[in-house]
């Protein structure tokens, strides 16, 4: 058992990376596609490149979905609404779309291009954490560069390896903020200074590594104001995509969690099958497995758009009270809605600069007002995922309060 | 560590064990009274965790046993239901269960005890020594649930105001068990005190003041329930203030961020 003092181990994960062939199928789950009207261009069976565009969203087109590797549709089904609930494509050939990169020189050109090879849903804006539109400019960029969660992968270690694309999409993202453009990085990380990109190093456990700490600690928009943040493999894929005109058909994940026999660095390519990725290394017996990390990952079967993480877990012993007295009694000691008491060690998961339990009392009551003013604008989910895997429960889950209440604050603005 | 009963409950109930078995030394009567506070507060518990679905918990045991512990041994056993029921009912009860209340059960049902029935001796602290009542304090800091801010408020405030006034030995009013048990549990109460960390001083430094204040008219246990509770109703105005201070606070720093 490991007290509260004692300090948690270094939990990045590092190391060699190992290659992971594509596998028998890729896909997209439902949810990423959940765009509002999406228009397809593609049709079970069809053959795609790598890069081609598969569907977008009808209103807002840079919102779109592109083939990671060059294959055959394997498996397409609509959903209600005429929305796609899942996208499957078998990787088979070698071609791949050539984008033209010669006017990524002007800010008009470089949001084409990133519209075009489906890079632009990796940028997203704050407050809400939407796709941000390319016509609207940001007051400030984040980059961030590092990370914290248990489980992820060393972000320093594998921007070192790939240090040339990484700069060349770090020398393009200052053409879309019209402020100041942040790198967050661990310390330790020795990169050249990139024109218009101010470095900033930032330590400590988590969620210092989270874009809203920095967002926070730089450009606070919790009163007003719009600033956006990408991840450090976006910026890589976006300068392989700038260096060769095509798109990165790789992505670096650390695989970990309690259930991973041999955790590592794994390139996949994106939208791979989990069990894919992690077979060979995991533990025996029932697990599940997690597109993210441990905090908010989520049990889909392919690897989300900008998740470096897989983590196995042990499946959830879930207690179902059986029949009898004692299964009443037990059934009868559920609160419906469990209220929260503060604690000093849950506290210190918060979010920096959030007064933890009046934000958390506002979000349980439905409390849009009072958790605007305390803060929620700049936060998204994920900035709660630590607090909320700790003290969320079954009818109380603090990150779905949080979207709902940024929901309402959305409508009223 | 992760929330569950090892965390939350068990070290306060822990913590109750060395004063419980002092005082059985003492009290043949501790084991019969203990059950029938359980009783009644399990009782409560299930009424309303039918009635309303606000769950049971195990910290039900630590309010029985607080209270269990602190009433003297005279106490008829009438009005120990009395004022149990009242406590648990008012207190906590009919906010929703533990963590939507405002004010310590404990500190409500001791404070009934105390203004309905003058023939007992309720405002005395009972007879515990402090090392009994140490544990008690550490357990309830180590396991997050008592603020260190609240509890050095609580000391500053009674010290300060007694020194102010010259009300007596800032010292010699920690005398008792009975009083750090009344403090760890019921003053540093999580959910009863402060929600923000300078409203926890505040908090803290209130209820010593208002301790010291209410001493001057009896003895300090019961003076210290008393101020516990006043400053449990104040708790939540405390945060009202603090929170708007932060608010200024952090839109002028954005400001001067944004802008900047």
């Amino acid at each position: 058992m490991r007290f509260p003092w004692q300090r948690a181990p270094s939990h990045l994960v590092g190391g060699p990376v190992d290659h992971s062939p594509p596998g028998a199928v890729l896909g997209f789950h439902g949810a990423d596609l959940a765009a509002l009207r999406p228009v397809l261009a593609v049709a079970e069976g069809d053959r795609v490149a790598a890069g081609q565009k598969l569907l977008w969203d009808r209103k807002r087109p840079w919102i779109a979905a592109m083939a990671p590797v060059a294959g055959v549709i394997a498996r397409l089904e609509h959903g209600a609404r005429r929305r796609v609930a899942g996208l499957e494509i078998r990787p088979e050939g070698e071609e791949a779309v050539a984008f033209d990169t010669s006017s990524a020189g002007t800010r008009e050109g470089l949001t084409a291009l990133m519209a075009e090879a489906g890079l632009w849903p990796a940028l997203r804006a704050r407050p809400f954490g939407r796709v941000p539109d390319p016509d609207t400019r940001p007051e400030a960029l984040f980059v961030t560069a590092i990370e914290t969660a248990p489980g992820a992968p060393d972000a320093s270690a594998v921007i070192a390896a790939l240090e040339g694309w990484f700069l060349r999409g770090l020398e393009a993202l200052p053409l879309l903020s019209a402020g100041p453009c942040w790198l967050c990085h661990a310390p330790g990380l020795e990169l050249p200074p990139v024109k218009g990109v101010t470095a900033r190093a930032s330590a400590g456990p988590h969620p210092a590594g989270l874009a809203g700490t920095h967002i926070r600690a730089l450009h606070p928009v919790a009163n007003g104001g719009v600033v956006w943040q990408i991840g450090w493999q976006e910026v890589i894929a976006l300068g392989h995509l700038l260096e060769t005109g095509r798109t990165w058909q790789r992505r670096i994940v650390a695989l970990s969690g309690p259930a991973m026999a041999r955790p590592g660095l794994v390139s996949v390519a994106p939208g791979a099958r989990l069990h894919d990725i992690a077979a060979g290394r995991l533990a025996r017996g029932d697990l599940r497995l997690l597109s993210g990390g441990g905090d908010d990952g989520l049990p889909v079967p392919f690897l989300r758009h900008g998740d470096r993480q897989v983590t196995a877990l042990h499946p959830a012993r879930i207690a179902r009270p059986g029949r009898g007295p004692l299964g009443a009694l037990l059934r009868l000691s559920r609160a419906a809605r469990p209220a929260l008491v503060p604690n000093a060690w849950d506290e210190r998961l918060a979010p920096p600069g959030v007064l933890a339990v009046p934000l958390l009392r506002a979000l349980a009551a439905g409390d849009a007002e009072t958790a605007r003013r305390l803060g929620a604008l700049g936060l998204i989910e994920e900035d709660l995922a630590a607090l909320n895997v700790r003290i969320g429960r079954e009818g109380m889950d603090y990150a779905v309060l949080l979207r709902q209440t940024l929901t309402e604050l959305e409508g009223q603005a | 560590m992760r929330p569950g009963i090892l965390r939350d409950d068990l070290p306060m109930l822990a913590g109750l064990v060395p004063p419980l078995l002092w005082l059985a030394g003492g009290d043949p009567w501790l084991a019969p009274r203990l059950l029938l506070s359980a009783a009644v507060v399990l009782a409560w518990q299930f009424l309303f965790a039918r009635v309303r679905g606000q769950g049971l918990g195990l910290h039900a045991l630590v309010t029985a046993g607080l209270i269990a512990v602190l009433v003297p041994g005279s106490a008829p056993h009438w009005q120990l239901v009395l004022g149990l029921s009242f406590g648990v009912v008012l207190g906590e009860g009919v906010f929703g269960g533990r963590g939507r209340n405002f004010v310590s059960p404990v500190a409500l049902a001791l404070a009934f005890l105390i203004f309905s029935f003058t023939d007992q001796p309720y405002r005395q602290a009972v007879e515990l020594p402090l090392a009994v009542a140490l544990p008690a304090l550490a357990l309830a800091v180590l396991s997050g649930q008592a603020r260190i801010g609240t509890l050095l408020g609580a000391a500053l405030g009674s010290a300060g105001l007694a020194w102010l006034s010259g009300a007596g030995d800032p010292a010699a009013l920690l005398g008792g068990g009975a009083v750090v048990l009344c403090l760890a549990y019921v003053v540093a109460d999580p959910v009863a005190s402060g929600a923000t960390p300078a409203g926890r001083w505040l908090h803290g430094i209130l209820a010593g003041a208002l301790a010291v204040l209410f001493a001057t008219a009896g003895p300090f246990f019961g003076a210290l329930v008393f101020a516990a509770l006043l400053s449990s109703i104040f708790a939540p105005l405390i945060d009202h203030g603090v929170i708007a201070v932060h608010i200024r606070l952090n839109a002028a720093r954005e400001r001067r961020l944004r802008h900047g």
